[in-house]
């Protein structure tokens, strides 16, 4: 038998010009030789159907720019905003600008409504992500000079570069140089997440510098913990709130908040601590998820706006 | 800090889409035979990747969408027998050759066409990547995350496959 059909590569080898001068002596005398010189020769001259490179990347574009909330919240923070090619996003974009603007010219309050969330760009190009039923204040005329927000309820904060940076809250007062963070905070209860940089936090006369990957939580005047935690995002911006060793009636507001609800008897076992999630998609699931573990019965109301706890 | 360049980035992406997203029609369309189908598989990958940009190394940009674009192949039942198109295969070329001898040509680069469409995708899209392409085996093997030996062995079996079917008509 011929070399090229005992071995599984040789004839590739052929086609590549590797082979050697001996097996190439060989192969030319071989009777399939010249139909391979053939085959091979030929195929060379197909061509495959023209591919609309433009055309594609503007579907792509688009397609991006449909998915775009999504994505400018994974996006880098350094990275620009996606060239947008199609008109309609533009007049989107510009109208986004303009009310921004406008919104920011006086001393501005940014509010939530229920299960709602918005982003905030400030001044300096920092951004605030603020969730559901939650309120912001800052001085947009003077934020060169004093970077202070006040805060109630619950925002990720991606910092720009630059001057002191702070947060108050009733709860207290957290202030950076650069970095990217959450805070929470709700009767009594704080938790601030840090997710790059470092994170100052003062709550009465607790001083704590929090590192990257690290969790500071403190309720009332209990011992305050600091855990470290493996996400690069917080979870809510993700539909989804985690919680790690916090009071029940601080996951429960929660839980109204975001889906515009009203709980009776919240304060059933109110300082008991809840560790886990809730969806913010499927108040089922996020009732069921909260409350079976703590062995509370309840039941919904026919509008699905009244959940009784027992 | 050294600063690694982001696959987020919208410019670096857009560079990413003007280097390699020919390879990956070319892939697609050598598995597939469907121009429309190729160039979705094409628009989907590049909008995968933008989506998961944060997991992407610039470097390993290629091979991810390559990786990509093959998974939303197989999960795609759309597959088309390929038919290629031939560039002696005109029907009014003009040539100085006799009567019998265009014949036979014409019916030589039919079989190949029929044989190419009939292989394995395995075996199709090295063999093109290689012929139409001019691809090396190892730019191939890079491209498809295998070995420049099985490279050689699916190329190898091509030809031998092709040779088969033409001289048992």
């Amino acid at each position: 038998m011929e070399a090229i059909e005992k071995s599984e590569t040789l004839l590739a080898k052929w086609v590549s010009g590797e082979m050697t001068k001996e097996e190439l002596n060989e192969f030319e005398k071989s009777e399939d030789y010249n139909l391979f010189v053939r085959i091979t020769e030929e195929a060379a001259l197909f061509k495959r159907p023209k591919f609309n490179k433009e055309e594609v990347f503007s579907k792509i574009v688009n397609e991006i720019s449909e998915n775009k909330k999504v994505i400018s919240l994974k996006a880098d923070k350094k990275s620009k905003v996606f060239r947008l090619k199609n008109t309609m996003s533009i007049a989107a974009t510009l109208l986004l600008l303009v009310s921004t603007f406008y919104f920011l010219n006086f001393n501005t309050e940014v509010n939530t409504g229920f299960g709602e969330r918005r982003t905030i760009v400030l001044p300096d190009n920092s951004t605030v992500i603020l969730n559901a039923k939650s309120s912001l204040s800052y001085n947009k005329k003077n934020w060169k000079q004093d970077r202070t927000l006040e805060l109630e309820g619950e925002a990720y904060f991606k910092v720009a570069k630059g001057s002191k940076f702070q947060v108050k809250t009733t709860e207290g007062t957290i202030s950076v140089l650069g970095t990217q963070f959450t805070v929470f905070e709700e009767e009594g209860f704080l938790t601030v997440t840090c997710f790059e940089g470092k994170v100052k936090v003062e709550r009465k006369d607790v001083v704590v510098i929090l590192t990257k990957g690290k969790t500071f939580s403190q309720y009332k005047d209990a011992v305050p913990l600091k855990m470290a935690t493996k996400k690069v995002n917080p979870d809510w911006l993700k539909q989804e709130s985690s919680f790690v060793s916090a009071p029940l009636l601080v996951v429960l507001k929660s839980i109204e908040k975001q889906y515009n609800i009203k709980m009776i008897n919240l304060e059933l076992k109110k300082d008991e601590l809840y560790t886990g999630s809730f969806v913010h998609t499927n108040l089922e699931q996020a009732l069921e998820a909260v409350l079976l573990p703590m062995n509370i019965s309840y039941t919904v109301s026919d509008n699905k706006k009244v959940v009784t706890l027992k | 800090m050294k600063e690694l360049m982001s696959v987020c980035d919208s410019k670096v992406f857009e560079t990413l889409y003007n280097k390699y997203a020919d390879d990956v029609y070319g892939f697609m369309f050598y598995k597939c035979g469907n121009k429309s189908l190729a160039e979705d598989f094409v628009q989907e990958s590049f909008v995968k990747m933008w989506s998961n940009c944060k997991k992407v190394i610039f470097e390993k940009a290629k091979s991810y969408l390559f990786m990509v674009a093959n998974n939303l192949f197989i999960s795609d039942y759309r597959h088309q027998k390929v038919v290629l198109e031939h560039q002696k295969i005109r029907p009014n070329a003009v040539t100085s050759e006799t009567p019998e001898y265009v014949l036979e040509e014409q019916e030589f680069l039919k079989k190949l066409q029929t044989v190419i469409g009939n292989l394995s995708e395995k075996q199709r899209e090295v063999f093109l990547m290689n012929r139409i392409d001019k691809k090396k085996y190892k730019e191939i093997a890079a491209e498809l995350e295998i070995s420049v030996k099985t490279v050689e062995k699916r190329m190898s079996a091509a030809l031998k496959e092709i040779r088969t079917y033409i001289k048992g008509i």
